[in-house]
């Protein structure tokens, strides 16, 4: 029993009292995992499944074919223009579309960091009492329906919106201002807007962790605040800047609620495209092969990024 | 120290208008006596709620969404709790990208999901789509943020209080009943109300697989394309935005109550 | 060169809202000094010293640094550098981005600036570590690091936080000499903050003793030990007897008596002391000597028992109680035998000379 006490690396792992433990651990983590699998990957299987199948009128064809990738990709010697890009493809919309709802939240991303940045540096360096107070402030919209978030910058924005008739009876305009709502302009900010108290937690977090002394630190050896800021703080609070970009980029790249209300005809974005598909047209096989290439764009796009930043880093450590 | 207003107090504010600013349109329009969300406001009324009362198709889908927000909270919670409890406690192997997987549906874009569970419902398992397809669909969002709440609550305080608790002569169920459930009380109660929330307000899913019969949101949605359900709309809308706020309100308050949490992401 | 002091104070209070912290500092600090403020947790040191640099604002008074005013000059543009009681190492950066982190501030080329931050590794001996991450570092490399960082911008002063405090026994005591060499070396004047006496002794050329906020006393390590202006000065620095009592008689001379439960003590008086003031008698373990019999005169002479004796090697210490006051004193002998007590433990006398205690306000 003398060896009992000394917990020896290598036996640990045939230790009976750890294996039981980690028995019991799995035991307990068991049910949420297997339903998070049943329900989670099990379904991406199968969406990954259907799209290669193909449908035809209401028969689903169950045979293996790429047919579904294949429209995706056919390309056509008349290519359509969109915005002066040539997009050489027989069937262009998926294309064109993934393309503007890549930009279109690349967009609203930056204006959600842009404006939640500042609010969370407030939070963190400014508020010294009521913390609390101004976090459930901040909480609050989030949990709040988005599908009402959204809505209401339909009243805002509206023909017969908050700005228009308010403008109309201070008299500053005479007919209503028609471009306010239904294009991507009017979606961008309907995303950053619903988007914005999602992204301040994960900056605030982040820049509250930061050691107030290293800040001290940086102005004794003569930085001025500015110069303090880009050197120490940004670097710093970069983790969760990073983390909350992705948590709002990720999720508007497939958002369909926000181009079907205020979006309009010249707002759709490619989720629009895959519930178009699923819903109205009948075609889920194709549906599928929309939503798959949209996870592998996204997905893609997500690792070189931060492959990229990765990079820089190392590259700044060498300098 | 002297607190000036300077610009970062100036921007906060306007930054708080500009959140609350749209969403507070509509309950001040729900309670104008006009049929359009315009300005100038016409005169105060509240006919605009009293009719909701007899809207039988908007009241039979505020049930089926309380009824699926009430299961869906506690399923997820109570499924949440063991998880939470085995990732804090127990140091297993492989932990971290368990986690991360389950963490998943915070990321992935909810129109994925909504087709990925509709194809496998529809096409591989033959069920009809119904409220327990919703509400299958609702635990899965919900779960990870249930166990995010749970997961920073236990890792707030200390383990050693269980140990003792263990060396006290309790057993492992009646360490859990006697102190790990007493303290981590206000993150249940919280899960569940986030839980309660999240599904109350989930729109994408439910579009996705309810069948014939609506939830609150989706039957919402339905009536926002008619412009002459607008004050409806505005009154129903109003409503919900309150229930949840005060939710949240609540939710908050009590997670922050109990053993202070030592935790910097425990917001 | 001017001989003017590189820091003068006069009249610093600092208020944290309603709690004042540090009350009417006035003290100047010559060139070159080793410097240190001593004082217990509290005592308002760390708030000094952020107030000379610059990371704090003094409520009241003028604070002049190389002869210029301070009064809204910020930390970056004050001619001091600190070394944090953490460290403050920044952790996203390695060791010569952080060394050359103040360089970069300055109007250098990048070869020179390469060249300083080479130098400084050299001179806190990290030569080679240049490229390692913060969190690689131990306690006593991040001290090195934090030190090298203040210095290679050739600050007019040196501030330093308890940097030694978060390290071990043996690895302190080797910093204390390595930061005496260093201060030699560069010739920048040093305002380190403590809260260890032996280590202010050690180091310092002369030291401010703290408590609540107030500056009790500023002296050489040897002024302090051997001539405390007050008693809590004296409990302080080192270990000290004190006998309370009342002043019977000042003399001219600048000796004086009391007499008190204990019985009658003379030693050298603190200036102002007049008869009938409350006071106690000072004497170090060192000075007093074990006798079997009652001094002839009576004065500075105390029955006592010993109770118990501990060898040390190079000295013993002996605690033993007055028969009197039944309060502890505590003596310490040299190496030599005859010192050490033998025989009966009771019926003892300790006794010293009039020249090696003092007289000061209790
Ligand atoms: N920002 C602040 N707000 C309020 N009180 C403060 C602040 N900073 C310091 N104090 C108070 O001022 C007093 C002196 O603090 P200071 O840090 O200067 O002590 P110190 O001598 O450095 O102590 P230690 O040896 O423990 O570091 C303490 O009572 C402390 O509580
Ligand atoms: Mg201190």
């Amino acid at each position: 029993m003398a060896f009992a006490s000394v917990p020896a690396r290598a036996g640990s792992q045939r230790d009976p009292a750890i294996l039981r433990r980690r028995m019991a651990g799995f035991g307990l983590l068991s049910p949420a995992l297997l339903l998070m699998v049943l329900m989670l990957a099990l379904p991406v299987m199968a969406l990954i499944l259907m799209s290669f199948w193909t449908q035809d009128g209401f028969e689903l064809d169950r045979t293996f074919t790429l047919e579904n990738y294949r429209q995706l990709v056919a390309t056509t010697d008349e290519p359509t223009i969109w915005f002066g890009i040539p997009f050489p493809f027989a069937y262009p919309v998926p294309a064109i579309l993934m393309l503007k709802s890549l930009a279109m939240s690349l967009v609203a991303t930056v204006a959600v960091i842009a404006v939640a940045y500042p609010m969370a540096y407030f939070m963190a360096f400014r508020i010294t009492r009521h913390k609390a107070l101004w976090i459930i402030l901040i909480t609050i919209p989030f949990w709040t329906s988005y599908l009402l978030r959204v809505f209401s910058w339909k009243i805002v924005l509206g023909f017969n919106g908050a700005i228009n008739s308010g403008l109309k009876s201070l008299g500053l305009i005479e007919e209503p201002l028609e471009f306010l709502l239904y294009n991507p302009t009017a979606v961008v900010i309907t995303l950053a807007h619903a988007w914005v108290a999602f992204a301040i937690l994960p900056i605030y977090v982040s820049l509250e962790k930061i050691d107030r002394t290293l800040l001290e630190a940086a102005s004794d050896l003569g930085d001025s605040r500015l110069k303090r800021f880009f050197r120490i703080t940004l670097p710093l609070s970069a983790p969760g800047t990073i983390a909350a970009s992705l948590l709002v980029f990720i999720p508007t790249v497939g958002d369909y609620v926000t181009p079907a209300l205020v979006g309009g005809p010249g707002g759709t974005m490619i989720g629009s495209l895959v519930q178009d598909l699923f819903l109205k047209q009948n075609n889920a096989p194709l549906g599928a092969a929309v939503s798959i290439v949209m996870m592998l764009i996204i997905a893609t796009l997500v690792s070189l990024f931060l492959w990229a930043i990765g990079y820089r880093k190392l590259r700044s450590r060498r300098a | 120290m002297l607190r000036r207003p300077d610009f970062l107090w100036v921007y906060a504010v306007v930054f708080i208008a500009f959140l609350y600013g749209p969403v507070l349109l509509m309950p001040l329009f729900s309670v104008n006596d006009g049929n359009f969300a315009t300005f100038p406001l016409k005169g105060f009324t509240l006919r605009h709620y009293s009719s909701m009362a007899t809207n039988t198709s908007m009241l039979l889908a505020l049930q089926n969404s309380l009824k699926i927000a009430v299961i869906v909270s506690l399923l997820s919670t109570a499924l949440a709790i063991p998880a939470a409890l085995a990732i804090t406690r127990f140091r297993l192997p492989g932990a971290a990208p368990i986690v991360s997987f389950m963490m998943l549906p915070l990321v992935i874009p909810s129109i994925v999901m909504g087709v990925a569970l509709l194809v496998i419902i529809l096409k591989f398992l033959g069920i009809q789509l119904s409220l327990w397809t919703v509400a299958a669909g609702h635990i899965l969002i919900c779960l990870p943020y249930c166990m995010s709440v749970l997961m920073s609550r236990l890792e707030g305080f200390d383990p050693s209080l269980e140990e003792a608790s263990r060396d006290l002569g309790c057993n492992a169920w009646q360490t859990f009943v006697r102190v790990t459930l007493p303290l981590a009380m206000p993150g249940v109660i919280s899960s569940l109300l986030m839980g309660f929330i999240i599904s109350f307000d989930e729109f994408v899913i439910a579009f996705f697989l309810t069948g014939t019969e609506n939830t609150l949101p989706v039957y919402l949605y339905s009536q926002l394309r008619f412009p002459n359900r607008l004050p409806g709309t505005l009154a129903l809308g109003s409503l919900i935005l309150i229930v949840s706020a005060v939710l949240v309100v609540l939710a908050e308050i009590i997670r922050k109550r109990g053993v202070p949490s030592g935790n910097p992401g425990d917001l | 060169m001017t001989d003017a002091p590189i820091i003068a104070m006069s009249g610093l209070v600092k208020r944290f809202g309603t709690l004042t912290v540090l009350h009417d500092i006035t003290f100047d600090i010559e060139r070159g000094e080793f410097f240190s403020l001593l004082g217990p947790s509290g005592c308002g040191k760390t708030t000094l010293l952020r107030i000379l640099a610059g990371i704090e604002q003094p409520s009241e008074g003028t604070l002049l640094i190389d002869g210029q005013p301070m009064a809204g000059v910020p930390a970056n543009r004050r001619p001091t550098n600190m070394v944090f009681q953490s460290y403050a190492i920044f952790p996203h950066l390695n060791v010569e981005e952080n060394i050359g982190y103040g360089l970069r501030n300055m109007a250098l080329s990048k070869s020179e600036a390469a060249a300083r931050v080479a130098e400084a590794l050299t001179l806190v001996k990290l030569e080679g570590l240049g490229k390692r991450n913060a969190h690689q570092l131990s306690g006593g490399q991040r001290q090195r690091v934090a030190l090298a960082r203040a210095l290679v911008c050739r600050p007019k002063v040196l501030l330093l936080d308890e940097p030694l405090s978060a390290l071990d026994k043996k690895l302190r005591e080797e910093m204390q000499l390595e930061l005496r060499a260093l201060q030699r070396t560069v010739g920048i004047t040093f305002v380190f903050v403590t809260h260890d006496q032996e280590e202010a002794l050690t180091l310092s050329d002369r030291i401010a003793v703290m408590d609540k906020g107030h500056v009790l006393q500023i002296d050489s390590p040897r002024g302090l030990y051997e001539r405390p202006e007050s008693r809590t000065v004296a409990e302080f620095i080192g270990s000290m007897n004190l006998f309370s009592g009342r002043v019977t008689q000042v003399d001219p001379g600048g000796m004086a008596e009391i007499d008190g439960p204990a019985g009658r003590f003379r030693g050298i008086a603190r200036p102002g002391l007049a008869p009938g003031d409350a006071a106690v008698a000072a004497i170090r373990p060192e000075r007093i000597r074990i006798l079997r019999a009652a001094p002839a005169d009576g004065i500075n002479a105390v029955a006592a028992a010993l109770q118990a004796s501990s060898y040390l090697g190079d000295r013993s210490l002996h605690v033993l109680v007055g028969t009197a006051t039944g309060q502890q004193i505590t003596v310490q002998s040299g190496p030599a035998a005859d010192d050490t007590p033998e025989g009966g433990a009771a019926g003892l006398w300790l006794g010293w000379g009039a020249e090696a205690g003092l007289i000061l306000p209790g």
